[in-house]
């Protein structure tokens, strides 16, 4: 399949990792909730941005970086938003509007470097951008508590966080492969 | 009753949340949704869920205390003072927030695994790539959810933390996860194409909406449309 001028050919392997980054995403996105609790109660809401909100962005670099394809990035998070919330937790429904935001968010960067590069750097922007439409959508649901100097400060945590979390998926990647 | 049907519900009404700004809005999905999705939720045995969304609200109380605690005060108690923006911010976010959790027990309560899994396809138009990619994701939960805490088990035996706190902690517990997880899919995706994966025909389930799947409907609509006139200013 064609996809403005980039192949975009699944095989059933693709498919089938996709799956498993869907399942693995899904289990520590349901798992970050506790440390997201956690960073809480040290940190308040930005500590527990900078503590856990790189977690739940890691569907999309993980993905990314083991199938080596356009779309995967997006499918990573969407698909791994999916199961996080068939388990259920939490969030609910609102783990894949999210998941949804994010995905298209870390898509955008692989797409910007024309789908030619996967490594440690796109995983590193990738997980860092997705902060971006988190904390807009955390705004929604939250924007009567928090001015807006707060937002700005979540935002900060959740790049930094997003970023760190992305690289490191890369290097796990890159482990297992080898 | 059709997994799409409640899927689609769920997801409307969670999107109704985070848009609707206003109290009687918020009220009126609140109400509907958090109650039925409250008793479907306890006949289900979901109590641990719904005990969450509770703490979760005491963080809630805490940020609106520490943020939004302004304008005239409201309630004062022993040199305590609660101000009208605390009051209407924290009940606002309670509310959205009740509305989103009584979507997601109704989901979780009314809807099969299984079934699911298949209507991704059937009912809801996905292309067989991704139903196929989600269907080995979700039947992977348990497999996975076992090794997870197998590995969090021994990293507390190692003494380390239960949960992955730090980014390198982190990493010691993706690792061995994905090392298991992508040699099963390896597999999976082998067994797959030698099936005739990439010649499957897409499977579509055709029939009609029963009772249940159309008072869902109706019940949406219904929200749908006091939520725009409200919006509109017609009531």
């Amino acid at each position: 399949m064609k996809m403005g001028g980039f192949d975009v050919r699944y095989t059933a392997i693709d498919l089938a990792y996709l799956g498993v980054v869907a399942a693995v995403s899904g289990v520590i996105f349901a798992l970050t909730w506790e440390v997201y609790y956690i960073g809480e109660l040290i940190g308040g809401p930005i500590g527990a941005r900078i503590l856990s909100y790189g977690l739940w962005f890691i569907g999309a670099p993980l993905a990314a970086t083991l199938i080596k394809k356009p779309l995967s990035a997006f499918l990573g998070e969407t698909l791994g938003a999916l199961v996080e919330t068939i388990i259920p937790t939490y969030g609910g429904f609102t783990n894949l509007i999210y998941g949804v935001s994010q995905g298209l968010f870390s898509e955008l960067v692989y797409l910007l470097f024309r789908y030619r590069r996967f490594d440690s750097l796109t995983a590193t922007l990738a997980g860092a951008v997705a902060g971006i439409p988190a904390v807009y959508l955390d705004a929604l649901l939250f924007e009567e508590i928090y001015p807006l100097e707060v937002m700005f400060l979540i935002l900060i945590g959740a790049m930094i966080s997003g970023g760190i979390y992305g690289f490191l998926s890369s290097l796990a990647v890159k482990a297992v492969k080898h | 009753m059709r997994p799409s049907t409640v899927f689609i519900y769920g997801l409307g009404i969670t999107l109704l949340a985070f848009l609707s700004r206003d109290f009687t809005s918020l009220l009126i999905l609140s109400v509907i949704n958090g109650s039925i999705g409250l008793y479907l939720g306890l006949r289900r045995g979901l109590k641990f869920f719904i005990l969450l969304f509770f703490i979760g609200l005491i963080g809630v109380f805490i940020n609106a205390l520490l943020f939004a605690n302004y304008g005239e005060p409201i309630i004062i108690f022993d040199g305590f003072v609660l101000r009208e923006m605390f009051i209407s911010s924290f009940i606002l976010v309670a509310l959205r927030l009740f509305s989103i959790l009584g979507a997601a027990l109704i989901f979780t309560s009314l809807v099969n695994t299984r079934e699911f899994i298949r209507s991704l396809e059937a009912e809801l138009y996905l292309p067989k790539d991704i139903a196929f990619a989600t269907s080995i994701g979700i039947r992977m939960l348990n497999i996975l959810s076992r090794d997870s805490e197998e590995i969090r088990h021994i990293r507390v035996m190692r003494g380390k933390s239960r949960y992955p706190l730090t980014p390198s902690s982190f990493l010691s517990y993706l690792r061995p996860l994905l090392s298991l997880s992508i040699e099963r899919a390896r597999w999976i995706g082998i067994a797959a194409e030698m099936r005739g994966f990439g010649r499957r025909k897409r499977s579509v389930r055709k029939g009609r909406l029963d009772r249940l799947d159309m008072i869902l409907i109706i019940l949406f609509l219904i929200q749908i449309i006091i939520i725009v006139a409200i919006s509109l200013g017609l009531t």
